[in-house]
């Protein structure tokens, strides 16, 4: 390859270089004689010989260590992190997707543009024949599996907002390892551009103030903070609407909470744009709403006037002026700008969070009102028509306050010069970061939480966490559950089982029982065998306590418990199926129960002796739990379907309202009774395919266990087809939205097969034939039986099928029929998948208890169930005739046949798959350890490989202040 | 799709397997490099601060002694493995040069979001990548003086370690080494 002109060029360089600096002229005249470009080739290389310091001067390793090692100094040591855990997928932020790339059901057509945070494409929707922008998020960024969870709960949360001045976010998704998010394609510019041109008129400065405000209003009451507000993230489109773009992102960027921070880094890493930077921020402490409100000032500032109020030469600069000096007045800038507006910009721009607006619809509302005041006309050509859906107070009685407006403009100025405006909003505080703490308790001073600590494979703990963050273990025990605390603070009760002395200690005959420990640990005493209890009396003489009807199958109710003599007292109560929960009121004398019929939840309230029984209100959602008040005049509950979760509170006068503080996660929350604070939880589960190949029987070798998914979002029920080539499974971003995908057994692409939104389907299974696949969805409202062609197309309903709202219960008989469970009926149906005729399985007086998991044998003569009734185990039905064989007694979950029909494997207590002789009970052998906490799995038709699901679930006690801004 | 989750084999063989053309090899072999200039960039910093400043020629084969079971590596296969070993730094160095200025530079399409004075430091990773391009323009047009530069600059390499490798004289690869980084800096300038 070498070429002559090369090898010539070289030998002149070698040349020359031997000889002295002053010789080398006459050299090259001599020896490039008519070829002069050889001689600038020569030449030119001369100076570069002679230069020192080069990148090439020292090995690029040096160069590169030291680059991290200024990071590290820098404070930027969690952005390396973040490279260093994600270089295996480096590619992938530098690939440009081709135009035809699918993304799900996008297409991509063109690329729109890159940055930093990703490259966005112009995007096809097959579905509903639209343009998208599709956003991909470069891999690095989000290798830390945690901190794109939050992101994702967090992008999810704004997306789920839906404010016209919000970027509408549709979906999220993960392409070759880098998420990328969906939106509504907008034409028009950044609100960058539109300042770069000069100042802006003082009308449209407000115009798009208040429509900022506005948007970062609805996203402050739902809990989530911008934290990089600048004008490239605003958007102004063609008809001057403004829009936030990029909520969440920020969270990739910033600093992991303490737990998380390397040890000797005190402050957070300073990220983010300099110039709009609040104080708090670019001292690396807490940022919360106030810091937009920051970040809107400059904006406005900036808008108003063309120039940043803080601008240093250098970024060190810029952020001492941040931190010190006060922005020259607007009006010295830009002497057009009102007084009251410029008032309304320094407000904004207070070095002290306390100092600027509290809310950003305080804002919005001072914007408004001075538009309207100073009659500054903003364009208004906002025909969109959800612009009517604004919350926009002033809007709908502008006619009625015409008059008065001045009046109320000078009010308004009073109140922004003394500094009252009244209005907190809710504040959010983690308290734990292990990520095991569930059902937390505040005590009734505040001082302490105690809560549930689970890890997977290890006994529950019941904890106790001090303000100043001391834990002190109390308990330790296989199952605790729901502790509460005693009136007077010193004594917590809780729920405690330990299924493997059941048969040793007479207390734990019968499931849980409730027990008290004095909260500085010690003995705990037995007080009464139940599910959940509440103090009652305020001398912490009394409990109130109640079991599921499972457990206690002939009385409806709560007992009335004397804590010391264990007497008990039955209070009746009836028209409902299942008690979920109960919460007592010293205050107002009165008892809380949940109650639940078929697919719905009510909420009643009665007297410790029964009377006064009040149902105050009964919804077709889920009730997760529900407290009273510490006054004891209403009844907060977190209740929604799916995934959405909304908090309210009905008084008793059953009137219900919605309260706007943005909880939303977790299942369960108490209330502190010295204060507006809440505790809750926020949980993050996520399951995910795993594949164990089994050894051939009668080797002992160790099964190869290799993961088939992984991610953080929900893949369940696995489940081979019948020629073993192909796999179907539940998908989607949790486990209450999901749809039926299948993918070949060897691995490929997944085939989505089902298209809902924000329902789920799940527990696929497959005909015999291959040719059709049934599930179960909650699409039409109740957990129902359907059917799909392998292939796709359109799903078919099973008539009359109400399923139970549990996912365990389908399969399909090795024949035309499907069996599933029916709600009311603790018995399985045989459906024919033609006629639809129904048969009962078990006969009438042998369906007791609860079933699970029906799996059948290859001849299709028996079945292999778990069943909850005396004897909890894996139980084999033979079917024609009836008769029924406890196998192995446990929590054992079938799924699957050996192809000869004489093992049966299951998952056993979640957390190892195990295979059981049929013909042999007590021949049980371990198959394999599972990764994590499984759920279900299949067996493929060979007998030879099983995909299991198996779950990761995080946890932390928040703690929510002012958790109702509407009760003041 | 399944992926074996068996536990990463030792590095000397994962460097003979990409050697080898396994390029998952590579895959494996990345993160634990990584993992390695990040503690190294800690160890640094810390003598740094007792007032030690660490030679260039001392950090690279810590690093390769930290990595490599030296016992394994016959005696006689030493050089050529050192010259395997300044291929993989070649490419992490880069790749991870790539990545920070994917992060810093903000790439070159139109500007979106977020990518304004974010506050971070060091231009190397950018120059490395200058560098990377003109050395593949190098390798095409002398193949040998390429690999001199990649053992010297990625690998850090000695210069009697290069010629045994090469089989040619220290006097050649000086000489190789005096013409490569001079066309490679006029080279990466003229960009």
């Amino acid at each position: 390859m070498q070429s002559e002109r090369w090898r010539r060029v070289e030998q002149l360089y070698h040349a020359a270089m031997e000889l002295e600096e002053g010789q080398r002229k006459a050299f090259l005249d001599h020896e490039c004689r008519g070829d002069p470009a050889l001689r600038v080739d020569v030449e030119s290389l001369i100076p570069y010989a002679q230069q020192t310091g080069r990148i090439l001067d020292k090995p690029a390793l040096e160069a590169v260590v030291g680059a991290i090692a200024d990071d590290l100094r820098a404070g930027d040591g969690n952005k390396t992190g973040a490279i260093i855990g994600g270089v295996s997928k480096i590619r992938i932020v530098e690939k440009t997707l081709a135009t035809g790339t699918k993304l799900g059901d996008y297409e991509v057509k063109s690329l729109l543009g890159s940055g930093g945070m990703g490259r966005v494409y112009r995007a096809r929707d097959s579905r509903l024949g639209r343009d998208v922008a599709i956003k991909v998020l470069p891999s690095l960024l989000t290798a830390d599996s945690d901190r794109l969870r939050r992101f994702e709960q967090e992008a999810r949360a704004a997306a789920a907002l839906n404010h016209p001045n919000i970027l509408a976010v549709f979906q999220m998704g993960t392409y070759e390892g880098a998420p990328y998010l969906v939106s509504e394609l907008l034409e028009g510019e950044t609100l960058r551009e539109p300042i770069k041109r000069g100042r802006l008129s003082v009308g449209r400065a407000m115009d798009y103030g208040e429509q900022i405000a506005r948007g970062l209003s609805a996203a402050h009451e739902k809990g989530i903070v911008h934290r990089d507000l600048k004008p490239e993230n605003l958007f102004v489109t063609r008809d001057g609407r403004v829009k936030i773009l990029d909520f969440g992102l920020a969270k990739l960027t910033e600093p992991q909470s303490d737990s998380e921070r390397p040890e000797g880094t005190e402050t957070g890493v300073v990220m983010g744009t300099v110039g709009y930077m609040s104080p708090e921020q670019a001292r690396g402490l807490t940022a919360d709403y106030r810091t937009d409100i920051f970040a809107f000032g400059v904006i406005l500032y900036e808008m108003l006037t063309g120039k940043r109020p803080f601008q240093g030469p250098t970024s060190a600069d810029t952020m001492s002026a941040i931190l010190i000096e006060d922005p020259p007045a607007v009006s010295q800038v830009n002497p057009d700008v009102p007084q009251t507006l410029q008032r309304v910009v320094h407000r904004c721009l207070g070095k002290n969070p306390e100092q600027r607006f509290q809310s950003a619809s305080d804002l919005a509302f001072a914007l408004d009102a001075l538009a309207e005041a100073s009659g500054v006309v903003a364009p208004l050509p906002k025909k969109d028509p959800d612009a009517s859906s604004w919350p926009n107070f002033l809007g709908k009685h502008k006619l009625a306050l015409a008059g008065g407006l001045v009046l109320f403009a000078l009010l308004l100025g009073a109140a922004l010069y003394t500094g009252r405006i009244p209005s907190i909003l809710p504040k959010n505080d983690q308290v734990t970061f292990s990520g095991d703490a569930y059902k937390p308790a505040i005590s009734p001073d505040g001082l302490f939480v105690a809560y549930v600590s689970r890890r997977f494979g290890e006994p529950d703990k019941l904890m106790l966490q001090a303000r100043n963050g001391t834990k002190l273990e109390l308990v330790r025990a296989t199952q605790l559950d729901v502790p509460r605390w005693s009136p007077d603070g010193s004594e917590l009760l809780f729920s405690k089982y330990e299924p493997e002395l059941r048969n040793l200690n007479q207390n734990s005959a019968v499931g849980p029982g409730i027990y008290v420990v004095s909260h500085l640990g010690g003995a705990t005493r037995h007080i009464f065998q139940a599910d959940y209890a509440c103090w009652f009396a305020p001398d912490g003489s009394q409990l109130v306590t109640a079991s599921a009807s499972e457990r206690d199958p002939d009385f409806k109710g709560v007992r009335l418990v004397n804590t010391l003599t264990g007497e008990a007292k039955e209070v009746h109560l009836s028209g409902y199926s299942e008690l979920w929960d109960i919460d007592c009121s010293a205050r107002a004398g009165l008892i809380l129960a949940v109650t639940g019929t078929l697919g719905n939840r009510q909420i009643r309230t009665f007297r410790p002796d029964g009377s006064e029984e009040n149902k105050l209100l009964e919804t077709d959602d889920r009730i997760y739990s529900a407290r009273w008040s510490a006054a004891g005049d209403a009844i907060y509950y977190l209740h929604g379907k799916g995934s959405t979760k909304d908090f309210s509170r009905v008084s008793l006068t059953g009137k219900v309202d919605q309260v706007e503080n943005g909880l939303q996660t977790g299942r369960f929350f108490t209330l502190s009774r010295d204060g507006p604070r809440l505790t809750y939880t926020r949980e993050d589960r996520y399951s995910n395919l795993w594949r164990i190949g089994l050894p051939a029987a009668g080797r002992s070798a160790q099964p190869e266990i290799s993961s088939l998914t992984s991610g953080t979002s929900f893949y369940g029920k696995p489940n081979f087809s019948p020629d073993g080539r192909w796999i179907v499974f539940a998908h989607g971003p949790n486990r209450d939205e999901t749809n039926i995908f299948k993918m070949p057994a060897a691995g490929g692409e997944p085939i989505q097969l089902t298209f809902l939104n924000r329902d789920w389907a799940t527990n696929p299974a497959w005909s015999p034939d291959g040719q059709r696949i049934a599930f179960v969805s909650n699409q039409n409202g109740t957990p129902t039986v359907w059917t799909i062609g392998a292939n796709g197309g359109n799903a078919q309903l099973l008539e009359h099928t109400n399923m139970l709202n549990t996912h365990n219960q389908l399969a399909w008989w090795p024949s035309t029929d499907i069996v599933y469970q029916q709600t009311g009926n603790q018995n399985f149906v045989r459906v024919n998948d033609q006629t639809h005729e129904e048969t009962l399985i078990i006969p009438r007086d042998r369906a007791t208890g609860f079933l699970v998991s029906p799996v059948f044998a290859p001849d299709g003569k028996k079945m292999a169930v778990q069943w909850r009734r005396d004897e909890v185990g894996l139980w084999i039905i033979s079917l024609e005739p009836y008769s029924e064989t406890l196998v192995q007694s446990g929590d054992l979950n079938p799924m699957g046949w050996s192809p000869d029909g004489r093992y049966v494997y299951a998952i056993r207590s979640g957390r190892e798959i195990v295979r059981v002789q049929v013909a042999a009970p007590n021949d049980v052998t371990v198959v394999a350890t599972l990764p994590g906490d499984g759920n279900d799995a299949g067996l493929s038709p060979d007998g030879k490989e099983i995909d299991v699901s198996v779950s990761e679930a995080k946890s932390d006690v928040w703690e929510m202040q002012h958790f109702d801004p509407s009760a003041r | 799709m399944a992926t074996n989750r068996a536990l990463p084999s030792g590095v000397t063989q994962l460097l003979r397997a990409w050697a080898e053309g396994d390029q998952s090899a590579l895959e494996q072999l990345t993160p634990i490099v990584y993992k390695e200039l990040h503690s190294l960039a800690r160890r640094l910093m810390s003598r740094e601060n007792e007032g030690h400043t660490l030679q260039a020629t001392a950090l690279i084969h810590e690093v390769y002694l930290r990595l490599v079971e030296f016992e394994s590596v016959r005696w006689q296969d030493r050089a050529h493995f050192f010259a395997v070993c300044s291929q993989l730094m070649r490419h992490i160095l880069v790749d991870f040069a790539r990545s920070r200025g994917s992060l810093k530079r903000g790439g070159n399409g139109p500007k979106l979001t977020l990518e304004e004075e974010l506050i971070v430091s060091a231009d190397v990773p950018t120059e490395l990548l200058d560098l990377e391009e003109a050395l593949t323009k190098l390798a095409q047009e002398d193949p040998r003086k390429s690999a001199v530069v990649e053992m010297k600059f990625f690998g850090g390499l000695r210069t009697k370690e290069i010629a045994e490798v090469l089989k040619v004289s220290p006097d050649t690869v000086k000489r190789d080494w005096s013409m490569a980084r001079a066309w490679l800096l006029r080279e990466m300038d003229e960009r």
